[in-house]
This record gives structure tokens, sequence and C-alpha cells, in this order.
């Protein structure tokens, strides 16, 4: 065994027995909701930062700064933008008509149980491929420490994936959260400061233009290699898409009375906002210290960089111990993903929405089957993937999240005049131009085709497919009224 | 469920709900609640989305050096002051939500009680 492997070995066992020690046993969707209402403000936005903070978006973000430069920077905005914005525009909307899930919103809003099949449906996309995401990066991390080839790798975590699936409904508690929020907060914070020691030039030098473009000079005077349109349209998804995430809005739901819910939503505001600072710093830091991209080019795209610097700063030791803590934070979201993804589909649809009599499956099967077969597309992505950057795919998940799910949520909430027929073709519409768009645009269509040519040229649609969703929702609910009996939209 | 919302099915229960929905006051202190979180929303999103449009509009202006000595681009400042401020409009956010217009529920709901 290296020594990478050995200290790898060290940190990361004893961090997950810690994980798994203070783990509950969760059953249920409302016992995952209610595992943190004994825990005051501070300490659940502690957690609700743990939830948040995402290993993706650490190691695709200073990969992107180091490897494109411009459009790095809008992901470290945009992710963290659509924070405030969730917790004015819904958090606490929700908390006052008293509805947890998207389910429930619509079901209470809109007759028709066929809607909270389509945003059910809308989900299915961001989990599976946010879920690929954590899978790409993880491969690459253990990839690096053992040194064993990638597709064997993905296949490893893909059983350990399936077995979490099918068995153990074991989710990180909040005390669980809690303490990878604070690990990976000091991690970052003890990468930066050795890592400025190093740079020889002074903070004003840092973030200097020339050295920055020196490694990727703007061809034409393009800075990036999206198109503005494209790049908008990433912007709009990167605010719009957290309200999509499972796993992130139950933990508004978790406090247990209002006054607590919001001081809790402020302190994870500022750890959060912290994050991405410490993260645009050290993009720029690896700029300074890795130098050339071409020189940093390996197997995993841009996705290592962070490891990288790590390793140049701190040697093995310090590379072995980033990776570790990195692994459990992923490993972590993955558990809860796959737990609150599929628990949309079996509990919030299935259970409560197909009545009594008509119901042939039994709940608890049709939740592995879901998780299953989540799990299994998602895996087939990460093999598809593995070049992509991790930030890009989170961004992707998040336009189907910003297509789908937040204008049928916004639309229940905010708009008198959206009627039932107008959600349910608005959710189908915005869900099926997403699916087309994704699939032959770059990420998918290039990736297959090889030349990286695609119909589609935006790699995140969500400006696209979203005024599909909005354009169509607005002409049902205008033009389209066959009987007003059912008297679904005045409720 | 919020605390002024949030009680059991029974008959007094319901009675108390429905004089406090009518209750006047109340009425007035849930437009001005609505009104503060479209406002608070509006800055939020403006603030934002104009940062967006420069950002993929002209890059030339945020990828200008701040002066003469500092070689950094205005993106970055921009970018951290942004993350700042969006902060800090959320604690502002917070603390009216939590103090003010608590309070007045607060009283109001002793109002309906007595």
């Amino acid at each position: 065994m290296s020594n990478t492997a050995l200290y790898f070995v060290l940190t990361a066992l004893p961090l997950m027995i810690l994980m798994i020690w203070s783990a509950n046993r969760i059953r249920t969707a409302a016992e995952f909701y209610a595992t943190g209402r004994e825990y005051g403000g501070l300490r659940n936005g502690l957690a609700i930062t743990g939830d948040y903070l995402s290993a993706a978006s650490l190691l695709g973000i200073t990969g992107l700064i180091l490897f494109s430069g411009y459009s790095g920077l809008l992901y470290a905005v945009g992710f963290f933008s659509g924070w405030p914005i969730i917790l004015i525009l819904l958090a606490d909307k929700l908390r006052t008509i008293g509805h947890f899930t998207l389910a429930d919103v619509l079901k209470s809003r809109f007759s028709d149980p066929r809607i909270v099949l389509v945003a059910t449906l809308g989900y299915f996309p961001v989990v599976v491929i946010y879920l690929s995401a954590q899978l790409v990066a993880m491969t690459w991390l253990l990839n690096y420490i053992f040194g064993v080839k990638y597709e064997i790798v993905l296949a490893g975590l893909t059983g350990v994936a399936l077995v979490t699936a099918l068995t153990g409904r074991m989710i990180f508690s909040s005390r669980a959260q809690m303490i990878k929020a604070g690990l990976v907060m000091i991690l970052m914070l003890v990468l930066t400061m050795l890592a400025f020691d190093r740079v020889s030039s002074s903070l004003s030098e840092l973030f200097s233009i020339d050295i920055w473009f020196a490694s990727n000079p703007p061809v034409n005077g393009a800075v990036s290699e999206d198109s503005p349109l494209a790049l908008f349209s990433l912007g709009i998804a990167l605010i719009l898409g957290p309200v999509g995430l499972p796993h992130v809005m139950s933990r508004f739901f978790s406090v247990a009375d209002e006054r607590r819910a919001r001081m809790s939503v402020f302190y994870a505001t500022g750890m959060i906002g912290i994050f991405y600072i410490l993260i645009i710093l050290l993009g720029f830091l690896t700029v300074h210290l890795l130098g050339q991209p071409e020189a940093s080019v390996t197997a995993a795209g841009s996705n290592l960089v962070l490891v990288r610097l790590a390793e140049l700063i701190g040697g093995e030791f310090l590379a072995a111990v980033l990776v570790a803590i990195l692994v459990v934070v992923l490993f972590s979201v993955m558990t809860s993903l796959i737990l609150t993804g599929s628990s949309a589909f079996s509990h919030d649809w299935y259970a409560r929405t197909v009545i009594g009599g008509s119901k042939r499956w039994n709940e608890r099967h049709l939740h592995r089957l879901a998780s299953s077969v989540t799990v299994v597309f998602a895996a087939s992505l990460a093999l598809l993937w593995q070049t992509e950057n991790v930030a890009n795919l989170v961004g992707l998940a998040f336009a189907f999240s910003a297509s789908v799910n937040v204008p049928l949520l916004l639309g229940a909430l905010y708009c008198d005049r959206l009627t039932s027929a107008g959600a349910l073709s608005g959710g189908l519409a915005g869900l099926s131009a997403t699916l087309i768009a994704v699939i032959t645009g770059p990420l998918i269509w290039g990736n297959l085709s090889g030349s990286g040519e695609s119909f589609f040229s935006w790699r995140h649609p969500a400006l696209f497919s979203l005024s599909v969703a909005v354009l169509v929702m607005w002409f049902v609910s205008r033009w389209y009224h066959p009987s007003r009996r059912e008297g679904d939209s005045d409720k | 469920m919020p605390s002024h919302l949030n009680f059991s099915q029974n008959s007094n229960a319901k009675e108390y709900r429905a004089k406090l929905l009518i209750h006047p006051e109340y009425q007035r202190l849930r437009v001005r609640i609505r009104q503060y979180r479209a406002s608070v929303a509006v800055v939020l999103l403006t603030c934002y989305l104009s940062f967006l449009f420069v950002f993929v509009s002209f890059p030339q202006v945020l990828l200008q050096p701040v002066s003469a000595q500092n070689p950094t681009p205005w993106l970055i400042p921009a970018a951290i002051m942004l993350i700042l401020f969006q902060f800090l409009v959320t604690g502002v956010y917070v603390k009216q939500m939590n103090t003010v217009f608590d309070d007045e529920l607060e009283r109001i709901r002793q109002d309906v009680e007595v």
C-alpha cells in the first residue's frame, strides 16, 4: 500500500465510523424532516451548510477558474445567490401555509393528481444528474488515491450505492452534517493559508489579469467558450436551481419554529458565503501555483486541480486528508440524495396521491425500485461524463429543476390565474424541452458522437426550457377552459 | 406550520383562527409582510440579474483593472461585494421578520385571545 493510500484510509475510516455512529436510523421522509427539530438556529444553520456545501462545487469551480477562467466566477456567485432567494420567496411562504414539499403544495392547489406526477418526474433528472456529479467526483478522487482504473472504481461505487438504495435507509444525521461542515471549512482555511504562504506575490497581484489569462488567453476577444446567451442561461439555472434539490429543501422544515428557521438560514447564508469566497481565492491560488493548464491536464479533466494544489503545498499527506474528507462529504450527499429523491416518488406521489384501492405495489418495494433505477442511470451518465467538470454537471441538474419544479412551485404559490391544465401542460413542456435540449446538446450528443458537434449548442438550456414552460403555462391557462365544474383553480 | 396557525382541530381553535383571520390589523400586517418580502426579493434579484447582465454582455468592463497600481480586475471585488451584500440583505430581512413583524403578530394574537 502506498503512503497516500495509507494516509487516506487512516483519515477516511475513523471519519466514516464517526458519521455512521452518529447517524440516525431513518425509515420515512417524515422522520428525515424531523431530525433537526431539537436544534437551535446556529446548530441547524451549520447542518444546512453541511448539506449545501458541495464537494462538487469545491472541486469543479477551482478547476474552472484555472482552465476556463471567466465562467468559474459565475458559478461561485450563482451557487450562492440562489440561497437568499429561496429563503424569501419560498421557505417563509411554505411555512406560513404549512406545506413542506412540492407535492404538498401542488396537491393543495390543484385537484389533478397528474400534476404531482409531473413534478415527481421533474425531480428524477435532477437527482440522477446531481448524483452522477457526485459519482464522477468520488471516482476521480479514489482513482487518484489507489490508482485503479476509472471504470473499475465507478463499478465499485455503483455497487455501494445500490446496496444503500436497497437496504440501508441510513442517512447522515444533523450532527454528522455539522461535523462535515466544520471539517470542510477548516480544511479550506488551512489550504488557503498554506497556499498564500507559497505565493510570492501580494494580494493585489494575486488576481492579476495578465497571470490569469496567460494560461487561457481569450480567443477572438471571447472570454468564455460559451456564447453570452448560453452564459446567461447558466446564470438563470444557478439562481433558480437550488429550489429543486430535495435534500436541501427538506432542511428548511426541520426546525421547530419560524424564528429559528430564519436564524438558521441566516447563519447558513453567512457560512456558505465564506465558502464561496474561499473557493474564489483557492481558484486564483491554483492559477499562481499550478500555472499553465496544459501542465495540469490529466485524465480527470479539470476536476482534481485542488487535490494537485494540496499535493504541491502539503505533500501526499495533505492531499490524502483532503481526498478523505471530500469522499466522506460526497458519500453523505449521495446517500441523502438517494433517500430523498426516491421518496419523492414512492412517498410523496405514489403513497399519497394514488388513492386507496388502486394501489398495486408496496410503497417500500417501489421506493427500492425507484432508488435502484436512479443509481443505474446516474452511474451510466458518470461513465459518459468522466472528463466533464463536475460544477458543469451540477449546473445541468439545476437547469432541470429551474425549468420544471420552479415554475410549478412559484406558479402554484404566486399566480392565481394558473389553471390545472396550464400547470400540467407547462410542467410537461418544460420537462420535455429540457430533456430534448440536453440530449441533443453538447453534454450528451456531443460526447456520444465523439466530434463534440451537437444540434443544441448551449450546455445549459435553462433559459430556453424555462421560457417554453412559462409560455405554455400562460397560454393554456389563458385560452383553454374545457369546463369550469372541476373548480380547481380557485382554492 | 407557523405557531399562530398551529393548533388542534377543536372548535375553540377554529373560532380563534377565524377571529384572527378577520382581524383588521392582522390583515393589514399580512399585506405589509407581503410587500416587504416582495421588495426584498426585487432588490436581491435586481442585483444578481444586473451582475449577470454585465457579466455576459460586457466582460471587458469587468476585466478592467481596479487601478494602475492594482491589476486586480473589477470582477473580483464585484463578485465578493455581491456575495457580502446579499448576506447583509438576508440579515436585515431576518431581523425585520423576527423582531418587528413577529412582535406585532404576538400583540394581535393576545388582542384576539382577550
